[in-house]
């Protein structure tokens, strides 16, 4: 196992990744001395922000798919739907595509992120030694895709803007959007929280 | 807390342990309270579920369908099932909180669905959204979860101002529950239910008046049933009565007071009345008092139908009831019982007042009352009957069985039944048509010479005509040739005329040389007033390119 920079008393800029040894931080006050941005070993307090994150993140999961996400109104019927309850009707419908498209985006993917999070929370926790290299992929992907749950806030946000038909049609965000909007953004802090280079670090506790 | 802090080669990282957990933790915490608030809310606004029976489930969805309260979602079917044996339909609903107090015993649920019916179109609005549950509160007090949905909307909802009464009738005609009830030919309520009565072969009708008509409805009032035309044929002519081209198809109820002072007080709920089959006959007084009598006729009574009017000199007293045949099998012979229903009240007593309407009949029939068929309508041969005092008759002897007292009948000769027709004949023998004859053979030789006279009058004309003819001979012979010199010397005149007005006559070479000066004059003067308008300094100044 090649030693980590923290190991050879090197800190590494977030931003601009200069190398700073550790025995100079107290002097430039915990900042790079090339751009000026804020220095730290790891980042701080990194497993509670993340853990708080991934908890209200997880409480305001429910509210989001419990709660309707639109309210339809056509002809004069309103109808109030649930993500679930969308996914369904598309399925039930025949456009699985479609269904498929929003189950993943909507359900499984945060869902998804909330599972991987916490896995990678208590793996670090526990110092567990399985597996690194796939630990931190699954973060990066975690990290990548947790963006794209938002396409479901913004098909709401364009629907609700575009179909304004007065009595004909009408569609209203439902009181699960900005639940929803919660929990993606949550968990996008989640992940910027947490500290990858924990996962090695408990590597290195073992190769010593 | 942070893992990071450990760390043996990093003595120099100044570590400092908090005491209080990070400041991040408030968001979870903030979640919770949320989550919480929501939960606690949702629990709360989740009224009870009811059950409601309908015999099929056209149009109802699971999860879909709404319960409304004067368009108002305050609940939502949650599951459509059969029940165990197969013959309803349970509809379990879950309802709003606030729905709680309107589910009581007397609730009325039905569905709302599309209705078009004669005169009332309703519910369109559920062609597009689907068919919706629809509430009506009852007034009871005792909660109940159980109800038994209306197939069709309920004609009136517990909620309404207005009274309710009974109309009692014989034919229920096209009037039907929601038909419409009119004063004056304004609909002011409607009928809300009909069923046969349990004491009487009568049905009765519940009709329910809105406030604040219902005070127009006085103890005096009178409903007739004002379904369809109303043809009456009488001694007036012709007669078509309608409240209003609704009611032709879907038939209705009208009412009004005969007599606005008599009116009576302002009747109560439930009160009775007397559904009339039209206007007329609602507004005849009514009689309480009527006494049945039997008569017995012997001859042919065609012509004779029940309510064929019962006439004393001319005036009604009272109508048929009924008109039989019976057979008596100890004489072997024919005789037709005709019931008849007297109202003594019509006739205005005068005296001492020791005699009542009632023993009025039976004093009368004393004295020696006899009935007789009568003409009624020479055009439809339309039978009365007629009282009188004067033919005697003979004491009638009270038959064992008769259910009713006897008045006695005395036959009618044929001749006066036949009577007007063999008068009409016998005036038609009567004419006397060989003088009428001999009078035409008379004018038409009259006639014969002024047609003689015609023609001397018309050679006469002739030779006048013969004489004009000559006289305008004379005149074309003599008028003729002066005429034309006249006129020779006219268009000479029009010739020279022409030759000094013409287009290069001197005349008008010189007129057209004039005017073309005329016209540079006024040129010249519409430049000056166009310099003058721009230039109104000029005036005053001169022209400026000439200025020194």
């Amino acid at each position: 196992m090649s030693p980590t920079a923290k190991e050879a008393g090197l800190a590494a800029c977030h931003v601009c990744n200069r190398l700073i040894p550790v025995s100079e931080l107290a002097a430039t006050g915990h900042r790079c001395p090339r751009c000026g941005a804020s220095v730290h070993l790891r980042k701080s307090d990194s497993l509670a922000r993340c853990w708080a994150l991934v908890l209200a993140a997880t409480i305001f999961y429910f509210p989001a798919n419990l709660l309707p996400m639109t309210h339809t109104g056509f002809l004069g019927k309103v109808q109030s739907d649930t993500i679930m309850s969308g996914v369904l009707y598309f399925f039930a419908s025949g456009s699985w595509p479609i269904a498929l498209v929003i189950f993943i985006a909507s359900v499984f993917v945060p869902l998804l992120k909330l599972l991987v999070l916490a896995y990678l929370l208590i793996s670090v926790q526990r110092r567990s030694h399985w597996r690194p290299a796939e630990r931190t992929r699954l973060y990066r992907m975690t990290e990548i895709i947790g963006r794209w749950s938002m396409v479901d806030i913004y098909v709401v946000t364009i629907l609700v803007a575009l179909v304004k038909l007065g009595a004909l049609a009408n569609i209203e965000a439902g009181p699960a959007a900005p639940y929803f909007a919660l929990v993606v953004v949550l968990t996008m802090f989640a992940a910027m929280a947490f500290d990858p280079r924990l996962i090695w670090d408990r590597m290195g506790d073992e190769g010593n | 807390m942070s893992e990071t802090t450990e760390q043996p080669q990093a003595t120099e990282v100044v570590v400092r342990r908090r005491r209080l957990p990070s400041l991040i933790w408030i968001i979870p915490i903030v979640a919770a309270v949320i989550a919480a608030w929501l939960a606690v809310k949702a629990v709360n606004d989740r009224g009870p579920v009811i059950t409601i029976r309908f015999d099929s489930a056209t149009g109802l969805e699971a999860g879909k369908t709404k319960i409304r309260y004067r368009d108002v979602d305050i609940g939502l079917v949650e599951a459509v099932r059969l029940d165990e044996d197969l013959t309803h339909v349970l509809v379990s609903a879950r309802m709003d909180r606030r729905a709680a107090p309107f589910l009581v015993d007397d609730t009325q649920l039905w569905v709302v669905r599309a209705r078009v019916a004669a005169g009332e179109v309703s519910g369109l609005g559920t062609l597009f959204s689907g068919a919706y549950i629809a509430l009506a509160p009852g007034r009871g007090k005792t909660p109940a979860g159980h109800f038994i949905g209306l197939e069709t909307p309920p004609a009136l909802t517990g909620d309404q101002p207005g009274r309710k009464f009974i109309l009692k009738t014989k034919r229920l005609g096209s009037l039907d529950v929601g038909s419409p009830v009119y004063h004056r030919q304004i609909q002011v309520g409607r009928v809300i239910s009909y069923h046969l009565s349990d004491t009487s072969e009568e049905i009765e009708l519940g009709i329910f008046i809105e406030a604040p008509h219902h005070e127009r409805v006085r103890t005096g009032t009178r409903f007739w049933n004002a379904d369809g035309f109303d043809f009456a044929l009488d001694a007036n002519g012709l007669r078509v009565d309608s409240e209003s081209l609704l009611t032709i198809v879907s038939g209705g109820i009208a009412f009004a007071s005969p007599d606005p002072t008599k009116a009576g007080e302002i009747a109560g709920e439930n009160s009775q009345f007397i559904l009339h089959p039209n206007r007329r006959a609602s507004m005849e007084p009514v009689h309480q008092l009527k006494q049945r009598y039997l008569l017995y006729f012997n001859e042919s009574v065609r012509g004779l139908a029940p309510g064929a009017p019962v006439e004393f000199r001319g005036i009604r007293v009272g109508q048929v009831v009924s008109v039989e045949l019976e057979f008596d099998t100890d004489k072997m012979e024919f005789r037709i019982p005709v019931v008849v229903e007297i109202e003594p009240e019509r006739i205005r007593l005068t005296g001492d007042g020791k005699l009542y309407p009632e023993d009025l009949a039976p004093k009368l029939i004393e004295k020696g009352l006899t009935a007789q068929l009568k003409q009624a309508n020479l055009l439809t041969g339309q039978l009365a009957i007629a009282l009188s005092l004067e033919a005697k008759g003979s004491r009638p002897t009270p038959g064992k069985n008769d259910p009713y007292p006897r008045i006695p009948t005395i036959p009618t000769p044929f001749e006066e039944l036949a009577g007007t027709v063999t008068r009409i004949l016998k005036k038609i023998d009567d004419l006397p048509l060989d003088r009428i004859a001999s009078g035409v053979e008379r004018d038409l030789a009259s006639l014969d010479h002024t047609l003689k006279a015609a023609t001397g009058t018309l050679e006469s004309f002739d030779s006048t005509l013969s004489g004009l003819k000559e006289l305008t001979g004379n005149l074309d012979r003599e008028l003729a040739p002066a005429a034309k010199t006249a006129i020779e010397e006219m268009q000479r005149t029009l010739k020279e005329l022409r030759a000094n007005f013409g287009s290069d006559s001197p005349l008008s070479s010189d007129a057209r040389q004039a005017l073309e000066e005329f016209s540079k004059a006024a040129r010249g003067i519409r430049d000056l007033t166009d310099y003058l308008e721009r230039h109104p300094e000029s005036l005053l100044r001169g022209k400026k390119g000439t200025a020194p």
